[in-house]
C-alpha cells in the first residue's frame, strides 16, 4: 500500500516537474499574485495597447489573476528589454518582444545592451505588420521598380524618409538597396509621425514604414503603397503587390509577442503560448488586432524562439554589410 | 450649411447629462494633474486609460480630452503661488505669476490665465472646426527647413529671457543645448554624452530635469531661507481690474495666435509655444523692465499660448492622423482601441462621434473657467500654508510626479541632480530659463536642420528655399537685435534728458 502512494506522489511530482501539460492550467499563475506585463512604448503607444489587449484577455482566461501594465519606455525600447532581463525568473514578469527591433538592440554594440537572444525564453507571437513603402498619391513613382531604377540613375538622391538610424525602417532600406544594388538617401525622423508629416508635405519623395503606419491616408488616398515586404500581399492592402514580385526578395515587418526572462520554468512559457493562441483566435480579439491596424500571427514557442533567431541572422547579415 | 447641422447635432449628444458629467470627471481630474508638480496630462490620462477601454468611445474620449486641456488651467495655480512648475509648459510664467503673488495679486494671475486660457482653448476649437482642412495644410507647408527656421526664431526669444547679465544668460543657454544634446545622434545613431548610462540613450526627459531645476531648487532655497507667509491682509483684489484687462488683452490675442500656429506643426510643444510668447510679449511691451516683477502681459500671454496649443494640437490629430506630442499620442491610442482611425476620413466616417467631441472642448474650456475662477480664493489660501508643512508635499509629489513619467526610478535621481544644480545656479544668480528653453528648442533644431542638408545632400541654401523660411529668419534676426536697438534708443533718450537737466 505504502509503495504504491509513494508511487503516485513520485509520479505526480514528475508530471508536474515535467511538462506539466495537465496541471498547468492551474498551476500558472496563482489567483491574487500578480503578473507584470512589460512594454516599452509610452503609454498609449501601438505596444501599450497591444499589451493592454493581452492583459485583459488573459485576465478572462484566468479568473483571478491579476495582470497589470507596465510600460517602460525609453533608450527605443531597450530599457523595458533590460527590465525583462532583469526580472524574477518565477513566471510572474514577461514582457513583449518585438522584432526585429529588438534584435538590433543587442547586435549594436555601441548600445551596450545587457542582454542578448539567450536571456530570454520566447514564448508566443501575436501579431505582425508588414512592412510597406509609400509614395504620395502624385508621385511619378507608379511601381517599386520606377522607385529603384530612379534610385540606380541617380544614386543616394531619392529620399526616403525613416525613423532613426538603424531602426526597422532604416534596416528595410539597406537591405532593399542591398538586394537591388542602389542607392537611396535616408532621411532620419524621430518617429514615423513626423515623417509622413514630411512625405505628404512632399520634402520627401517615399517613406519606409509599415502597413499599418499608412492605412489611414491610403484610405483617403493621399498616399499610395509600392510594395508589402511580406511573402503575401496584405489583407488591408490587397492590391499591393509583395516587394518579392517587384523583384526585391526582402521580406520584414513588425511583428509583437510576448517573452520571458530565461530561466522560467518551460511549462510556464507553454502555458502562456498556449493562452495567446487562444487569444489570437477568439473572434473579439479579432477585431481588436484589426483596429490596432495588425493582423493576427500566431507562432507558438518553438516558431517565435526560430524565428528571433532567424530574424537575428538576417539582422547581422545586413548590418555586415553596411560599409563603415 | 451641412458643417452647421453637424456641429449643432454634436452639440446635442455632448450635453447629454451622461456626456457632461465624463467633461467634468475629465476637466477636475485635468485640473488636479496640472496642480501636483510633476504629474502632467499624460501623467494623468495614463492612469485613467484602462477605465476607457471599458467605456463607449466618445465618453472615453471626452473624458481624456478633458484631463488633457485641463492640466495647462492647473499648472497655473502651482506655478504662480508656489513658483513650481504644476506644468513643464508654465515654466515661461514662473517669474511674473509668482512675483504677482508675492505683491498680492495671486487671484488676479490666476483669473487673467483662466480667462486667458479659456479663451485661447475655445479659439483653438473653433479654428479646429471651421478651417481644420485648410489648417492642416498650411502645417504641411512647415518641412525641415522651416521648421529649422521657426525653431531659430524660438530660440532668439533667449534674448528676453536673459535677465540681468546676458552673458550669464548665454552660458545657461549653452549648458541646456548640451544637455539637449545627450542622447542618439538623429543620423549616426551612435550615443552622444550618455557616459555609460542606457537610460539616457533616448535622451533626457523634460519633465525630471524642468521639475529639479525649477522645483526641487524653489523648495531648498525656501528651506534656506523661508519666504515669509501671507496673510488675508497682504492679498489684494482677487479678480482683475478694467486696467488689468486692458492691460493684458493683446498678449491674449497674440497668444492664441501664437498657440494655434505651433499647435499646428506635429513636434512643437505647449512649453515652446509658451516661451516664444513670453519672448513675444516682451518685445512688444511698452515697458519691457517690468517684465520679471509681476507683469500681467507676462502670465496672460504664455498661458494662453499652452491652453491655444494643446486645443490646435488636435488639428494635426484629426484631420492627418499624426500626434504631435505624447499626451496627443494617448488620445490617438483611445482612438485606435475604439476602432477609429483619426485621419482625413475621420470626419466623413465617424461624424456622429467626432463632433461630439468637439463639441465637448468648449464645454470643457468653459467648465474649466466657471470651475476655476470662484475656486480661486480657495487657492489663494495655499499662500497663507507656511513653508515646512507645503515643501515636503512639494517634495512628495515632485519625486511620485517625475517617477511616474516613464515609471523609472533613474529619473527620480536625474530630478534630484538638477534640483541641487538649480539650487547652486540660482545661488550664483545664473538665470535658469536659458536652460529649458534651449533644452527643449535645440533637439528639434539639431533634427530639423540635419533633415534639411540631408535631403539637399550638404547644400545649406535649402535653409532658405521658402518664403515661409525666410520670413522666420528674418523675424528671428529681428527679435534677437531687438533688445540692442532699445538699448540704443534708451541711452540716447537718457542722455537727452540729462541734457535737459544740467
Amino acid at each position: 500500500m505504502i509503495n504504491l502512494k509513494c508511487l503516485t506522489i513520485a509520479t505526480a511530482v514528475a508530471l508536474a516537474g515535467f511538462a506539466g501539460n495537465a496541471f498547468a492550467q492551474t498551476a500558472w499563475p496563482e489567483p491574487g499574485k500578480v503578473v507584470t506585463v512589460y512594454n516599452g512604448g509610452s503609454p498609449g503607444s501601438g505596444q501599450d495597447l497591444t499589451a493592454r489587449l493581452v492583459a485583459e484577455a488573459l485576465q478572462k482566461i484566468h479568473p483571478g489573476s491579476n495582470f497589470q501594465v507596465v510600460a517602460k519606455p525609453g533608450a527605443g525600447t531597450q530599457l523595458a528589454y533590460q527590465t525583462i532581463a532583469d526580472s524574477p525568473k518565477d513566471g510572474y514578469s514577461f514582457g513583449i518582444m518585438s522584432l526585429p527591433t529588438f534584435a538590433t538592440l543587442y547586435l549594436d554594440p555601441s548600445r551596450q545592451a545587457g542582454f542578448n537572444r539567450d536571456s530570454f525564453a520566447p514564448a508566443a507571437n501575436f501579431i505582425f505588420d508588414p512592412g510597406a513603402i509609400a509614395v504620395p498619391a502624385e508621385s511619378p513613382y507608379k511601381t517599386l521598380k520606377d522607385l529603384l531604377d530612379a534610385a540606380k540613375a541617380k544614386p543616394g538622391e531619392v529620399t526616403v524618409a525613416v525613423v532613426g538610424p538603424k531602426s526597422r525602417e532604416h534596416l528595410d532600406v539597406t537591405a532593399m538597396e542591398q538586394a537591388a544594388g542602389v542607392k537611396f538617401n535616408p532621411i532620419f525622423h524621430n518617429d514615423s509621425g513626423t515623417g509622413l508629416n514630411n512625405l505628404l508635405g512632399g520634402n520627401v519623395e517615399a517613406q519606409q514604414g509599415s502597413v499599418g503606419d499608412f492605412l489611414a491616408q491610403i484610405a483617403a488616398g493621399r498616399i499610395r503603397l509600392l510594395a508589402v515586404f511580406a511573402k503575401a500581399p496584405s489583407a488591408f492592402a490587397p492590391d499591393v503587390p509583395t516587394a518579392e514580385a517587384s523583384g526585391v526578395p526582402v521580406f520584414s515587418g513588425v511583428t509583437r509577442g510576448f517573452t520571458f526572462p530565461a530561466g522560467v520554468d518551460p511549462a510556464i512559457v507553454k502555458q502562456l503560448s498556449d493562452d495567446i493562441g487562444a487569444i489570437v483566435n477568439s473572434p473579439e480579439q479579432q477585431e481588436n488586432i484589426k483596429n490596432l491596424g495588425f493582423e493576427a500571427n500566431y507562432m507558438d514557442m518553438e516558431q517565435f524562439t526560430a524565428y528571433a533567431k532567424s530574424e537575428e541572422d538576417r539582422i547581422k547579415d545586413i548590418l555586415s554589410k553596411i560599409p563603415n | 450649411m451641412e458643417l452647421f447641422g453637424d456641429f449643432i447635432a454634436g452639440f446635442g449628444i455632448a450635453l447629454t447629462p451622461e456626456h457632461l458629467f465624463y467633461a467634468l470627471v475629465g476637466c477636475l481630474i485635468g485640473t488636479l494633474v496640472g496642480v501636483l508638480p510633476g504629474i502632467g496630462s499624460a501623467g494623468g490620462m495614463v492612469i485613467l486609460l484602462p477605465l476607457t477601454f471599458q467605456m463607449e468611445p466618445t465618453g472615453a474620449i471626452i473624458m481624456l480630452a478633458a484631463i488633457f486641456y485641463g492640466s495647462y488651467y492647473g499648472g497655473t495655480i502651482t506655478t504662480i503661488l508656489m513658483n513650481v512648475p504644476g506644468e513643464v509648459a508654465s515654466v515661461a510664467t514662473m517669474q511674473d505669476g509668482h512675483a504677482m503673488a508675492r505683491q498680492g495679486r495671486a487671484g488676479v494671475a490666476l483669473s487673467i490665465a483662466a480667462i486667458g486660457s479659456f479663451i485661447g482653448g475655445t479659439l483653438a476649437t473653433l479654428a479646429l472646426v471651421l478651417m481644420a482642412p485648410a489648417l492642416s495644410e498650411m502645417a504641411l507647408a512647415f518641412g525641415p527647413p522651416e521648421f529649422f527656421a521657426l525653431m531659430v526664431l524660438g530660440l532668439a526669444t533667449l534674448a528676453f529671457l536673459a535677465g540681468s547679465s546676458m552673458p550669464r544668460a548665454l552660458a545657461m543657454a549653452v549648458f541646456g543645448l548640451i544637455l539637449g544634446s545627450i542622447g542618439t545622434d538623429p543620423t549616426m545613431g551612435s550615443p552622444r554624452l550618455t557616459m555609460g548610462f542606457v537610460p539616457l540613450l533616448g535622451g533626457l526627459d523634460f519633465v525630471p530635469v524642468v521639475m529639479g531645476l525649477f522645483g526641487l531648487s524653489e523648495v531648498l532655497i525656501n528651506a534656506e531661507n523661508p519666504t515669509p507667509v501671507l496673510t488675508k491682509k497682504d492679498i489684494k483684489g482677487l479678480y482683475p481690474s478694467v486696467r488689468d484687462f486692458r492691460q493684458s488683452a493683446g498678449s491674449i490675442v497674440r497668444g492664441t495666435g501664437l498657440g494655434i500656429l505651433l499647435g499646428l506643426i506635429p513636434g512643437t510643444s505647449q512649453a515652446l509655444a509658451s516661451f516664444v510668447s513670453y519672448g513675444v510679449e516682451k518685445a512688444v511691451a511698452k515697458r519691457p523692465e517690468e517684465f520679471g516683477n509681476g507683469a500681467i502681459q507676462g502670465v496672460a500671454g504664455p498661458e494662453t499660448a499652452n491652453n491655444a496649443h494643446a486645443n490646435a494640437a488636435l488639428i494635426p490629430l484629426f484631420t492627418l492622423g499624426i500626434p504631435g506630442s505624447p499626451s496627443v499620442a494617448i488620445l490617438l491610442g483611445a482612438f485606435i482601441i475604439n476602432g477609429l482611425a483619426p485621419g482625413p476620413l475621420l470626419f466623413e466616417q465617424h461624424p456622429e462621434i467626432v463632433w461630439p467631441i468637439i463639441c465637448s472642448m468648449i464645454v470643457g474650456n468653459l467648465m474649466l473657467l466657471i470651475l476655476n475662477v470662484p475656486l480661486i480664493g480657495m487657492w489663494v489660501k495655499i499662500l497663507q500654508v507656511p513653508t515646512s508643512i507645503l515643501s515636503p508635499v512639494i517634495v512628495l509629489f515632485i519625486c511620485l510626479g517625475t517617477y511616474l513619467v516613464n515609471n523609472s526610478v533613474f529619473d527620480v535621481w536625474v530630478m534630484i541632480l538638477f534640483g541641487l544644480l538649480g539650487y547652486t545656479l540660482r545661488k550664483l544668480d545664473f538665470p535658469l530659463s536659458p536652460i529649458a528653453l534651449t533644452l527643449i528648442v535645440g533637439p528639434l533644431m539639431e533634427n530639423a536642420v540635419r533633415q534639411a542638408l540631408s535631403i539637399s545632400r550638404g547644400d545649406v541654401s535649402i535653409l532658405f528655399r521658402s518664403w515661409l523660411a525666410c520670413g522666420l529668419l528674418a523675424m528671428a534676426v529681428f527679435v534677437l537685435t531687438l533688445p540692442l536697438w532699445r538699448l540704443r534708443a534708451i541711452q540716447t533718450r537718457g542722455a537727452l534728458g540729462r541734457d535737459v537737466e544740467d
